[in-house]
């Protein structure tokens, strides 16, 4: 059963993995859309939702230009909801607290994410420079052939991405949810608020406009004092 | 059209996303040139290019137009090489401000209100509010690029993308005050908190927006308020 799990939820990963960059990037990739298909595909969506809230916003803002490669929140997100959904299953725990449990592992591991990636990109300039030698000697059948292997390099890169995730969640949380269960179940309200909140920041700290954070208070105290009202 | 959808499958360190421009451009160039003419036009389209995937497909359409007026022996104000040189660059900074400064974080907080709701259907809300606009942009521009040639560059100015790109974000930075405030409300609910400390979370925000623009990564950010809050509640 955990087998059919991670086949699952791998091919997830390299679906989502591939819309990242090589595929037609149509939002696959972001954890509010990964993290909850993952989560149905698994048996519960309502975790993939959770996971996905506390993931979106954490690096929405890093822009994808040029050679910049952000750290890999999709493989976090559905990595860090098969933990959740697997753990939760396997120990009954709280589903909140596992979720934010293991964000909270996910999250340093997928910065592997991008040591993957860098190696996909780089069999890929091999592919390169194999295309522009076989161009100028006249054959020019290779360019589809070529450009499609890249999306291998970058399947394989998500999925490994994913296995690293899971195979050291799962040392971490076996031999760590214990200890901070307590922990968990006191504070994991905070952290399911603080999490979409740093997110938050990330964003307004990263809009450059003159007047972003005077908006986002206004919108703030205005909503909240009209909620509190109501 | 539909190869240009994959346009970085091979996207490599060395010339970009080059192979992936040729892989879109191959069947045209196959139909128009031949032999020698052939070998040219495929090392002309492998020189190195850069630019914003949803932004390739204007220029990808004019290149075609292009090319089809260099096989007619028709010349134009600019060369194929020049035009995509010259406007890769601009067309990536508008579609990097416009899609993923302005329509992704747009989309992502609208689907979040849903997802806060416990809603499943956040994700496909999520998929839509960003892709009807992405795909209307992809394949009309496409097309126009063919049909205008280099008159789409003017097209693409008349569109105003840095000031809708402005909008958008004030847009987003209001939502996302509000479902701040809606998660700082639910939370004083859940805790049995008074509402006052709500208000608290304002300068919070405010020192994580300045930690932000002195460097501060998110994670660190996210690993210094766990511990926060495990200290606070352990103790």
């Amino acid at each position: 059963m955990f087998l059919f799990e991670l086949i699952a939820a791998a091919l997830i990963s390299i679906i989502a993995g591939i819309d990242r960059t090589a595929g037609p990037q149509i939002m696959l990739s972001r954890p509010l859309v990964a993290a909850p298909l993952t989560g149905l595909v698994l048996g519960n969506g309502m975790i993939g939702l959770e996971v996905g809230v506390l993931l979106e916003l954490i690096w929405l803002a890093w822009v994808p230009a040029g050679a910049s490669i952000p750290p890999d929140d999709t493989q976090i997100a559905v990595g860090a909801t098969f933990l959740s959904v697997v753990f939760t299953e396997y120990w009954k725990a709280d589903p909140t607290a596992m979720a934010v449990f293991a964000v909270l592992i996910s999250c340093p591991l997928g910065r592997i994410g991008v040591f993957f990636d860098r190696l996909a990109r780089g069999y890929n300039d091999r592919g390169n420079s194999r295309l522009l030698r076989s161009v100028k000697n006249g054959v020019l059948e290779e360019v589809e052939g070529v450009h499609l292997l890249g999306l291998l390099y970058f399947g394989l890169s998500s999925v490994l991405s994913f296995l690293v995730i899971v195979l050291a969640g799962t040392v971490i949380l076996l031999n760590f949810y214990p200890l901070v269960e307590k922990l968990l179940l006191m504070g994991s309200n905070f952290l399911k608020t603080a999490f979409p909140l740093i997110g938050a920041a990330t964003i307004i700290g990263t809009i450059r406009l003159g007047h972003t954070v005077t908006l986002f208070l206004v919108s703030f105290m205005s909503t909240l004092l009209l909620l509190w009202y109501f | 059209m539909c190869r240009c959808l994959l346009l970085q499958a091979s996207w490599n360190f060395g010339r970009l996303q080059n192979i992936g421009f040729l892989f879109a451009m191959a069947p045209a160039l196959r139909w128009l040139y031949q032999d020698d003419d052939l070998e040219m036009a495929f090392a002309r389209h492998l020189e190195k290019f850069n630019t914003h995937p949803y932004m390739a497909g204007p220029i990808l359409g004019v290149s075609l137009e292009l090319e089809e007026k260099r096989r007619a022996g028709e010349e134009d104000l600019v060369d194929v090489e020049n035009f995509k040189t010259m406007t890769m660059a601009p067309y990536g900074a508008m579609g990097d401000a416009f899609f993923w400064g302005g329509m992704r974080p747009l989309a992502a907080v609208i689907a979040l209100f849903f997802a806060l709701y416990g809603s499943l259907l956040a994700p496909l809300v999520f998929v839509l509010v960003f892709n009807v606009p992405h795909f209307w942009c992809r394949l009309v521009w496409f097309w126009k690029g063919y049909r205008q040639g280099l008159g789409m560059v003017r097209t693409i100015q008349g569109w105003g993308f840095p000031d809708l790109a402005i909008r958008i974000k004030e847009t987003t930075v209001i939502l996302l005050g509000g479902m701040c405030a809606y998660l700082v409300f639910l939370l004083t609910g859940e805790e049995g908190m008074p509402m006052v400390y709500g208000l608290l979370a304002a300068p919070l925000i405010c020192a994580g927006v300045f930690m932000v623009r002195k460097g501060c990564s998110s994670l660190a950010l996210l690993i210094s308020v766990a511990l926060m809050v495990f200290l606070s509640v352990g103790l």
